[in-house]
């Protein structure tokens, strides 16, 4: 875990991750961003986080927009974070 | 591939829900400092008491209903008001529940109708919490200077009239500086609400939507925060509302405290003027309650006519509901979820914050009882107790025909924490058992989401 995040917010994950899963493809960094609601430096340390961890991959095009799609691991990491909040909330209606 | 800056998907509800733990953990703070409040307001009250007795036992003062009318009422009075703040707080706390989530929505015409929805009841939420704490103050105050008074009237005369004098003089002026700063605290967060809301998420009047109405679909976010003009008017034109509102009511406010403050000084002075004429003056038997009842009418019509009356009807909050008949978007199950569960939990908060409270006065007023029949086993051994014991055969026993207001006031004080007694310990009670199921709930809850949280990054 980086240093500049000793205790990510798993909720900040789990935003960043369904949003990345409810696009049919890539995404740019500035709307995804805005849908993780923490600001942009957060995010940065957020994604450079899940990039570690190989859940997303970020790329850049030949203009320089960045772009940030889900990996077959984050696909896994985000159907274990659904599933296990499901868990939780079925115990604690 | 798609570009989505045009229009973002909708909050996700499994992620959404995670949220909750951190919410939990705030409102456990938050019933962590009522505890503490509590905690200060019995030993305030019971001690109060304690220093009336202890004022009165030894210089041949007699114990009779000016003694425990103030105790009595303040108590009351207070137990009132607190659990109007409290109430004020659980408003606050939705506020802040619902604005978090509405700015964590990631539609704007989502964010536009939920926030046109809900402002009014978030200013008025802004608005109980400067009446609560004003509240507060004067009843504080008023306590004090009771409490203080009394105890220094019986010292002797002189000093007794130079400390009462200081006591009224001091706290008035008081209270008033204190409410004006409150005043100027309150407009200054709305101010900043207001304003850290039209920058983070589109105002209706910005958009030209009027109430109810859904306004056209925006573009998005960027371009309606780059919009200097319409972000710029409404502001302003919030703001000055706002600050109109608070002016009106800060006006009704010094209202009540004149009335107040004149409550108090009438309650000194039928005192000094009771002492004076050696008991023989009537005046001072019918003042101190009046004066009592005068303070407390408006407080209690004041707390009233907030929590009843003022709330427009489509704010009202509702667990599940959120006040959302008019609008067509349904508050995100984010809100639902969390406002519910607070409210739950601020409830059970409350329900013993009441019902302790109550229990306080009670016990006040029964330490009072003790006192009276300490004095009367001591009648004819010890030269205090003798004097003390024949100072109250003369105003209270003496009078049990209740042929006198003495002797009424001296049973409704001990019928009114009575009654209250029987009704409030089943709903402490329930209350109790309510926040203990809540508490082992959230326990559970917060447990499994550390649980989930060690074995995501263990294996992510």
């Amino acid at each position: 875990m980086p240093e500049f995040l000793p205790r990510p917010d798993l909720y900040v994950v789990a935003r960043v991750l369904e949003v990345l899963s409810r696009q049919p493809g890539r995404m740019r960094k500035t709307p995804l961003q805005m849908a993780s609601a923490v600001n942009y430096t957060i995010f940065s340390r957020y994604l450079a986080l899940l990039q570690q961890r190989g859940l997303v991959r970020v790329s850049t095009d030949a203009d320089g927009t960045d772009w940030v799609e889900l990996t077959p691991k984050g696909s896994e990491a985000r159907r274990y974070l659904t599933e296990g909040m499901q868990r939780v909330l079925e115990h604690n209606p | 591939m798609s570009q989505t800056d045009v229009a973002m998907p909708p909050t996700s509800q499994s992620a959404s829900e995670m949220v909750l733990a951190r919410r939990i953990s705030a409102v456990r703070e938050i019933i962590c400092r009522d505890r503490a409040i509590i905690v200060v307001v019995t030993n305030v009250l019971l001690f109060e008491a304690f220093l009336v007795d202890m004022a009165y036992t030894p210089t041949m003062y007699l114990l009779n209903y000016r003694t425990l009318l103030p105790v009595g009422a303040v108590g009351i009075v207070l137990a009132f008001t607190l659990s109007y703040w409290f109430r004020m707080r659980e408003g606050l706390y939705q506020t802040e529940l619902e604005q978090r989530a509405i700015a964590m929505e990631p539609d704007a015409t989502s964010r536009q109708l939920l926030t046109q929805e809900r402002l009014p009841y978030w200013m008025e939420s802004t608005e109980r919490e400067r009446d609560g704490n004003v509240m507060l103050a004067i009843l504080g105050s008023m306590a004090v200077v009771i409490a203080s008074a009394y105890a220094g009237i019986t010292v002797s005369y002189a000093t007794g009239y130079s400390a009462l004098i200081v006591l009224l003089i001091v706290p008035v002026p008081v209270v008033w500086i204190l409410a004006f700063f409150m005043r100027r605290k309150a407009v200054m967060v709305l101010e900043g609400e207001v304003s850290n809301i039209s920058q983070n998420i589109c105002l209706p009047e910005a958009v030209g939507g009027a109430a109810g109405t859904p306004p056209e679909p925006t573009t998005s976010r960027a371009e309606e925060k780059n919009d200097p003009t319409l972000q710029f008017g409404a502001l302003r034109k919030t703001v000055e509302n706002a600050q109109s509102m608070f002016l009106r009511e800060s006006t009704r406010l010094m209202a009540i405290l004149v009335i107040f403050s004149a409550g108090v000084l009438a309650v000194a002075l039928a005192t000094i003027l009771s002492e004076m004429q050696g008991e023989l003056f009537p005046l001072g038997d019918y003042i101190p309650p009046l004066a009592v009842l005068a303070g407390l009418l408006p407080a209690f019509l004041h707390c009233r006519t907030r929590l009843a009356g003022n709330h427009p009807p489509s704010t009202a909050v509702e667990p599940g509901n959120l006040g959302m008949q008019s609008s067509a978007v349904p508050m995100p199950a984010l809100v639902i979820s969390e406002v519910s569960t607070s409210s739950r939990l601020m409830a059970g908060s409350r329900r013993i914050a009441e019902g302790s409270l109550i229990l306080a006065v009670y016990g006040a007023a029964w330490l009072e009882v003790v006192m009276f029949l300490s004095a009367s086993s001591w009648a004819g051994n010890v030269g205090i107790g003798q004097v003390y014991c024949q100072g109250v055969e003369m105003t209270c026993l003496s009078s049990l025909p209740i042929d006198s207001l003495a002797a009424w006031s001296f049973f409704l004080i001990l019928l009114v924490p009575a009654l209250a007694l029987f009704l409030f310990l089943p709903y402490w009670f329930v209350g109790a058992g309510h926040r203990l199921r809540e508490e082992t709930s959230i326990r559970s809850f917060i447990h499994g989401l550390t649980m989930l949280e060690r074995e995501f990054w263990a294996r992510f």
